[in-house]
């Protein structure tokens, strides 16, 4: 699998890219911001583009421009946001800027090898990625008329895991139940909380998404 | 303090003193707009000085003219007075030094008035003019000094004391030279006025629009007195109110600038604050946050490698260290996160207010109305009520929930965080003060309603 990675802190760049190698990952190339990320991709286009969310020049949210930019010229390229924050708000924005193909991540996650390698397929798999801190953050926000209340306990592990991307047969392996016991607690979940049940993971997860954000 | 600031009231009451002699000699409706004028424009000369205490400042050069045209007036009203006995000793010469001086005196009031507010002329044409009517002046004091051409319109009751042939032709000449004279001092004053207020700036031609509207004011009293009256008392009395008026506007206006300077000083304190913030969020994040993910990577590959190589005690250890590792990193990004929130520059105010909400151990209902970003100084100031009143609904209020609002107003924005709890908020303390430069800063205003309901905290935040 051929990857490009993009950021500015020039340690932790070589050392993911190492880790990377380590892990069977070929890395295409190295960017320190995200004019070069999209000149990479456009050289050779990887499965998928790692990239901070925060590079010059301005420090902000240069990482996202980039990937919206890649996607926009190369449809086929997954991308990976990697930040030291992460926040609801870019999470939907990824969501709905993009139909799937899409990660968000906490820098972090990355020491934890072998799952960020699996995120990272996942996303060149055209999933959906987001992080699990972002998510249980979301689902334990307290609402004054908590609709999660009505959840089982075994109903609020599928939502969660729901809400990082994972697919029905993932979740079963995760959870280590029978893809029928699954797709049960997801009709359940839908039901209580009253969202449209869709088929396709990524506007599940959308869905899920801005429901725990309380926008209903 | 200056001589000036030091000499004002002894002199505003010396001035009271000398008029109030001037008054036992009876009330004279020909000089009494002297010693009203005396006393008003060294009175408000005074207050005017004492208040703006700078040597240098506007108000306190106008002051100073203010007191030496008070000054004058109550002494030539005073001598003037004394002309209307006849049987005080020397008499004749106090009359004639209340009258002989009137045309310099008319002058030096001209140019106090024409120098208000600021103290100074407005420009060389205006001195150059000042500097031709005391020319006119002088000569006109000088004839005065010698013959009695004055003495018909005063109505005093002595002679002139100096005896000097051809009176007459000087009586003629002096009649025609000052019926073009004075009214021509006026007009000057009149025009300076006008031209000064047309090419105003704000808060000066504030001053003026006070100060012009008590100059219409006696005018209008001057012609419905001589034509309702046959009297021009009415118009004089008005007149000595334009110190007045000149005086609460000068003190009006230093007030002004107080508030001004105050809030500059505040935007200096609250724009460094922010600076030290946006800075040490900055250096954190590409600091110490991103030494510790790369260790965090180096770890990861180290327990990758230890379990490769079969050493469990080394690789559990290494686990160990990386589990502990990401509790720090994470306590770290609550702290920057909390010195200053990225979303909020990057975002804007709706979402790193939703991000307080994701966040609060208490229910919180965010209703947003705001459709654009605002202008960065109140996002900030928002953002910290927002942020201020929900940790004071979470630590003090025992609330069941919170509803935080946000939406534009006429004059700006308004920011709403009401909770159910106790109410009871001592709307001195719980860091709401520390908000107080923000607010002053911004001109804003900040409302604290803690009944039995609960809190509500209200901020209305104007856009410049």
């Amino acid at each position: 699998m051929r990857v490009i990675v993009a950021d500015d802190a020039l340690l932790f760049r070589e050392g993911l890219t190492r880790v990377l190698a380590s892990i069977g990952f070929e890395v295409l190339g190295v960017a320190g911001d995200g004019e070069e990320a999209v000149r990479l991709v456009g050289q050779d286009p990887p499965d998928v583009a790692v990239l901070d969310l925060r590079m010059p020049p301005g420090h902000g949210t240069e990482g996202l421009e980039a990937a919206v930019r890649i996607r926009e010229r190369w449809p086929s390229v997954g991308v990976l946001l990697l930040s030291q924050y992460v926040e609801a708000h870019y999470a939907l924005r990824l969501m709905t800027e993009f139909e799937g193909g899409v990660g968000y991540l906490l820098k972090d996650r990355v020491s934890a090898l072998e799952s960020f390698g699996q995120d990272l397929r996942r996303v060149a798999a055209g999933e959906t990625v987001i992080d699990p801190e972002l998510v249980s953050l979301l689902v334990a926000r307290r609402r004054e008329e908590d609709p999660l209340g009505a959840l089982s306990e075994r109903e609020r592990d599928v939502l969660s895991l729901m809400a990082q991307g994972l697919s029905n047969v993932a979740m079963a392996e995760t959870l280590f139940l029978s893809t029928k016991t699954i797709e049960a607690n997801v009709s359940s979940i839908f039901t209580k909380l009253g969202l449209a049940p869709d088929a396709r993971d990524h506007r599940r997860v959308l869905a899920v998404l801005t429901f725990l954000r309380g926008g209903g | 303090m200056t001589r000036t600031g030091r000499l004002a009231w002894p002199t505003a009451i010396a001035v009271a003193v000398v008029v109030a002699v001037g008054f036992l000699c009876g009330v004279h409706v020909e000089n009494l707009h002297n010693g009203l004028l005396g006393l008003s424009f060294t009175f408000v000369g005074a207050l005017v000085v004492r208040h703006s205490p700078d040597p240098d400042s506007p108000g306190h050069r106008e002051g100073r003219l203010f007191l030496l045209s008070g000054v004058a007036s109550g002494l030539m009203f005073t001598c003037r007075q004394i002309g209307y006995a006849p049987e005080v000793p020397g008499a004749a010469w106090f009359a004639w030094c209340g009258i002989w001086p009137l045309p310099l005196v008319m002058v030096l009031t001209g140019v106090t008035i024409m120098a208000f507010p600021t103290g100074r002329l407005p420009g060389p044409l205006w001195r150059r003019l000042a500097v031709a009517s005391a020319a006119v002046a002088v000569p006109l004091a000088l004839m005065s000094a010698l013959w009695p051409v004055e003495y018909g319109r005063t109505g005093v009751l002595v002679d002139h004391p100096i005896d000097l042939p051809g009176a007459e032709a000087v009586q003629g000449f002096f009649t025609v030279a000052s019926n073009i004279a004075y009214p021509g001092f006026q007009v000057l004053w009149v025009a300076c006025l006008l031209v000064r207020m047309l090419g105003a700036e704000k808060p000066e031609s504030r001053q003026l629009w006070w100060f012009v509207g008590a100059a219409a004011a006696s005018v209008v009293a001057m012609v419905l007195g001589i034509v309702v009256g046959d009297s021009p008392i009415a118009g004089l009395l008005f007149v000595s109110l334009l110190p007045v008026a000149a005086g609460i506007s000068m003190v009006e206006s230093s007030y002004e600038r107080l508030v001004t300077d105050l809030r500059t000083s505040a935007q200096r304190i609250v724009t460094a604050g922010d600076d030290a913030r946006h800075r040490l969020e900055r250096d954190l994040h590409d600091g110490a946050q991103q030494r510790l993910v790369t260790l965090g990577l180096d770890l990861g590959s180290l327990v990758e490698l230890a379990a490769a190589s079969g050493n469990t005690s080394l690789s559990d250890a290494a686990s160990r260290a990386r589990v502990e590792l990401l509790e720090a990193t994470a306590e770290l990004r609550e702290l920057a996160q909390g010195i200053h929130p990225t979303i909020l520059t990057e975002q804007g105010l709706v979402p790193a207010v939703e991000r307080l909400a994701d966040r609060s151990p208490i229910p919180v209902t965010v209703r947003a109305r705001l459709s654009a970003r605002l202008p960065g100084e109140l996002e900030e100031a928002a953002y910290y009520v927002v942020s201020e009143a929900l940790t004071n609904a979470v630590k003090h209020s025992g609330a069941g929930a919170v509803s935080i609002e946000l939406e534009l107003v006429a004059d700006g924005v308004a920011v709403r965080v009401s909770d159910n709890g106790r109410g009871g908020a001592d709307v001195g303390g719980h860091g709401l003060v520390g908000l107080a430069d923000r607010m002053l800063m911004l001109g804003g205003r900040l409302v604290v309603d803690s009944g039995d309901g609960g809190t509500t905290v209200e901020a209305v935040l104007p856009c410049a």
